[in-house]
């Protein structure tokens, strides 16, 4: 049994900032995963996303003074990544007149793929080919459970409209997995 | 019965696995971030930098000069020579104080005049 409680994450920002770098290292190792899930979701492509979760990581360690004591570190570290995200397909859009298509491969990797069952595979692929403002909001719950008002200060909309998409996120889900 | 049906979707959406990052990801994050070597601040404005840039480049110009053309070194010597007349004559001397008693009056009052291309403050 361990004699310490785990450090939240408030204390990791408050000791990084204290000059503890190795705290970074630990929220790091803790949002790396989610990060990196919600820019392969939101870019589809295993490259792009891998520069997105860099660039949120570089940005969130830049302006750790900025973390307001009391707020929610994976909020936070969301929404910069899904800024992040929102600037390079912004940055595609300008550069390519057409639609953005569907690029590169969404797929998970070999490691996730034996971890799916073929249900979760549809699930999957169901949520894949939802429009982009119904998989942000999908991934975001799947990150962060029904915690809608965090949702929302991710995407910077009123909990209304997350609260809309993610219905219609739902039933574009069941229509797509009874179809199958 | 709706409620059931959302629960199973839910069920099923939170048992999905997240992504697996590419390996190295976390070692490139940490190399940016908390391993990144700090930026050793400049002493000198860009500006200071560009002008010690140049007379350096124009002690060097000189100094080669005054090697391969001995008659440069007599050249610059008249020239050190009508430096130190002119410094010496009592209406440069009377310029250059009222000068100085400007720059101590700016100083004294706490102003200073404004030049387009005053230095930033940090």
């Amino acid at each position: 049994m361990s004699s310490s409680a785990p450090e939240t994450d408030g204390d990791l920002v408050a000791a990084t900032l204290a000059g503890l770098p190795d705290a970074f290292g630990t929220l790091v190792e803790r949002y790396e995963r989610a990060v990196y899930h919600l820019c392969l979701r939101t870019m589809r492509d295993a490259e792009e996303a891998r520069d997105c979760t860099q660039e949120a990581f570089f940005k969130a360690f830049r302006s750790l003074r900025t973390f307001k004591p009391g707020a929610k570190f994976s909020t936070w570290i969301f929404a910069i990544a899904y800024h992040a995200c929102c600037d390079r397909l912004a940055g595609a859009k300008r550069y390519s007149r057409a639609e953005m298509p569907d690029r590169a491969d969404p797929a998970p990797g070999p490691e996730a793929v034996t971890e799916m069952n073929d249900d979760a595979r549809a699930l999957r692929a169901a949520i894949d080919a939802l429009p982009e403002k119904y998989r942000t909001v999908i991934t975001l719950y799947h990150l962060q459970g029904k915690q809608y008002e965090d949702i929302a200060r991710v995407l910077d909309l009123p909990m209304g409209t997350v609260k809309t998409h993610l219905f219609r996120a739902k039933e574009l889900l069941r229509k797509a997995l009874v179809t199958e | 019965m709706n409620d059931d049906l959302d629960d199973d979707l839910d069920r099923a959406l939170f048992a999905l696995p997240l992504d697996v990052p590419p390996p190295g990801l976390r070692e490139s994050i940490l190399r940016a971030t908390i391993y990144a070597p700090v930026a050793i601040p400049s002493p000198f404005s860009t500006l200071e930098t560009i002008g010690i840039g140049i007379a350096l480049a124009l002690a060097a110009w000189i100094a080669i000069l005054c090697v391969v053309d001995h008659s440069v070194v007599l050249a610059l010597g008249d020239v050190v020579t009508e430096l130190v007349r002119a410094l010496s004559d009592t209406q440069t001397l009377v310029w250059i104080g009222v000068g100085a008693l400007t720059a101590a009056a700016f100083t004294i009052a706490g102003t200073s005049p404004r030049f387009p291309f005053n230095r930033r403050t940090s």
